[in-house]
């Protein structure tokens, strides 16, 4: 029985990790490019950065979860109508990502943009000007000032803040199931509805233990890449 | 010809006129020391003419190339090239804390001026040698004194073969028994020739190092000439209260 509770738990939290790396992959640099909005100097752009990032920050994620699912039904009633959306819905549809996952995928993507652009933001702003002037007047471009000299001082600052965000991440994952997107609790209780067994689902606790402490290795790992200076 | 030529250079920042119309001329090989009280405008006005601060009114001119003409700047690629002719050590030195001593002089020669990493190394060692600190190259900014940092920018600013050098208070940063280090190495400069423009409270410095001193007070210039006309019989008032306050 271990064993398979074991391989079906298993199963069940690949697609927490999918959740997880592709959350990263979109929402780390959506995050930078928002961020580089919520400091805009033009002020239309910088509000609506801001208020965007206020209304998702400011709401649950298992709210925006079944917004994001079932939204679209909603207005769909009479979205129906426009073959725009349409077009839109059945190009999603070729991409043969079943549509739960994708509105995961979506609310997922768009609540951790929204947290990381923050952190960015802060990172970015405790930035000295010295550091912008010193590089503007050895004549390097704003893009290679950014890639060449801010970007790296500014990721060593964030660090702590990034890894406290992404650990965050693995466990919030397990607020798909509420659309009924199959991943780690939900593959546990299978067992409790099926057989009765209670200790499967205390047994995914083992799962987030061991990621989340992968991924505090690879934090400290990181920071003492980043340790050889200080400033 | 003017390697710097900047006339009647006004800036405000909102209502505040923290340069009324300032005008100066620095031909090649010129050592000149800007001296006042804080908020004569001085740092201001060295910003003013390396872009970090964008003027509100006024000419300038780049070894005969206009960057600006009556406040507005002129945006052609010669202009923007003109700049490169200049280079900049700041009060609190702006080293990149994540990059080596050597990296910290390379960097731009390699990613702006497309020199080949050797050759920038090479070059970069020669300035190390020059200030100085040839066994540091491997070292990190923060492992450095204020003194030993600032001889790093000195020598990152030169990597880039600037035809004027300007710096803005060097020394301000430092524990006194530090200035002496990054004076020796600014002197040695102006021995060589090079053009300088230092914005500096270090009167004895000035003298000596200088061949014009210019004065400025409340956005203007009040006073200006060598050395000996400004330190020693100077018929400014303004001038005297201020460096009387200096001696004391």
């Amino acid at each position: 029985m271990f064993w398979t509770v074991t391989l079906s738990l298993l199963e069940g939290f690949g697609v927490t990790a999918k959740i997880f790396a592709l959350t990263l992959l979109f929402a780390l640099p959506i995050g930078l490019i928002m961020s580089f909005g919520s400091m805009s100097k033009f002020k239309p752009l910088k509000w609506l950065v801001k208020i965007f990032v206020w209304i998702i920050r400011g709401t649950p994620l298992m709210l925006q979860l079944i917004v994001i699912y079932y939204g679209p039904g909603l207005i769909g009633a009479w979205a129906a109508k426009l073959s725009y959306t349409n077009a839109l819905i059945s190009w999603i549809g070729t991409w043969g990502v079943p549509e739960r996952f994708f509105a995961v995928m979506v609310a997922f993507i768009i609540n951790y943009s929204c947290y990381f652009s923050e952190i960015y933001r802060g990172g970015i702003e405790s930035m000295s000007r010295g550091q912008y002037e010193a590089g503007q007047v050895l004549g390097f471009t704003k893009i290679q000032v950014f890639f060449k000299i801010i970007l790296i001082q500014v990721i060593k600052k964030i660090l702590p803040a990034m890894s406290n965000e992404i650990i965050t991440l693995v466990k919030d994952t397990s607020l798909a199931r509420i659309i009924a997107v199959y991943e780690i609790i939900w593959a546990a209780q299978v067992f409790i509805k099926r057989d009765g067994l209670i200790w499967p689902l205390i047994y995914t606790g083992a799962f987030y233990l061991v990621f989340c402490g992968l991924l505090t290795l690879l934090f400290g790992f990181f920071e003492r890449k980043l340790d050889y200076y200080k400033g | 010809m003017m390697v710097l030529e900047a006339k009647n250079i006004k800036k405000n920042f909102g209502k505040l006129e923290v340069l009324k119309g300032v005008s100066l001329s620095v031909s090649k090989g010129d050592v000149i020391a800007i001296i006042g009280p804080s908020g004569s405008g001085k740092s201001t006005f060295l910003r003013c003419m390396i872009n970090l601060e964008k003027v509100s009114g006024g000419d300038i001119a780049i070894d005969g190339e206009p960057v600006v003409t009556g406040g507005i700047y002129v945006k052609s690629q010669q202009a923007k090239d003109a700049y490169k002719k200049l280079g900049m050590v700041f009060q609190n030195f702006n080293l990149f804390p994540h990059m080596s001593v050597i990296d910290n002089i390379t960097s731009a020669p390699i990613h702006v001026k497309k020199i080949p990493a050797a050759e920038a190394k090479e070059q970069a060692r020669k300035l190390l040698a020059q200030v100085g600190l040839s066994e540091k190259e491997n070292s990190y900014p923060f492992e450095l004194s204020g003194g030993q940092q600032q001889r790093v920018a000195i020598a990152r600013a030169l990597a880039l073969k600037p035809d004027i050098l300007l710096f803005d208070e060097p020394t301000s940063a430092l524990d006194p028994e530090l200035t002496g280090e990054v004076l020796a190495v600014i002197r040695n400069l102006a021995q060589e020739h090079m053009t300088l423009l230092i914005v500096t409270h270090e009167m004895a410095f000035a003298h000596d190092v200088a061949n014009k001193i210019v004065f400025m007070d409340k956005g203007v210039i009040a006073a200006e000439g060598s050395p000996d006309e400004i330190f020693c019989n100077c018929p400014n008032e303004r001038v005297n209260a201020f460096l009387k306050n200096y001696n004391q």
